[in-house]
């Protein structure tokens, strides 16, 4: 997992104090439902995440020439294919 | 940063929506509230690379203690980090 469960914790928590704060935003439910409908959100799209990471990385593996991770050209390579995944989400 | 920009960006807009359409919220500003989210994402997913920096800065510093002690790079930045993590209370 990407992020830890206190990472996702605290982001939910900073996410529910944000909606909290604005006046065009309506709760339907209350605050905690909310604040763990988001935890659910954010772990659903990380396990999308996880396959973006995978499916950029295969790239890079599965080109001819050996590109070492870590190097530039490797995270300039990650960061394209990455983007094009998101893309397709 | 853990995560990718574009991801943190697609993420901003998936809580948004995901959050009217589970009826959890209702808003007339989806697009404003989406920005808003997006910059709490970011200030928080970049704890971590503000800390390395700040990290950095500091080992700049004991360059020369390092080398006269033979303590390497990676074991001072670790001990360092760890110590301003703490202190930040700062959550990875």
């Amino acid at each position: 997992m990407r992020l830890s469960r206190e990472k996702i914790n605290r982001l939910s928590h900073l996410v529910t104090e944000e909606l909290v704060k604005l006046d065009d935003v309506e709760f339907i439910e209350d605050r905690n439902t909310i604040r763990l409908e988001i935890v659910k959100i954010i772990n659903e799209e990380l396990k999308k995440e996880e396959a973006i990471d995978k499916e950029a990385k295969r790239k890079i593996e599965s080109m001819k020439k050996s590109i070492p991770e870590g190097s530039l050209e490797w995270e300039i390579l990650y960061r394209k294919y990455y983007t094009e995944e998101v893309k397709k989400l | 940063m853990s995560l990718q920009k574009e991801f943190i960006l697609y993420l901003s807009k998936r809580i948004v929506d995901q959050l009217i359409k589970r009826e959890m919220i209702e808003t007339k500003a989806p697009a404003s509230l989406q920005e808003r989210i997006l910059s709490v994402l970011e200030e928080e997913m970049s704890q971590e690379d503000k800390v390395n920096e700040e990290v950095r800065g500091i080992l700049k510093d004991y360059a020369d203690e390092m080398r006269r002690t033979g303590i390497s790079y990676q074991e001072m930045f670790k001990a360092v980090k760890n110590k301003l993590i703490k202190e930040k209370k700062v959550i990875l």
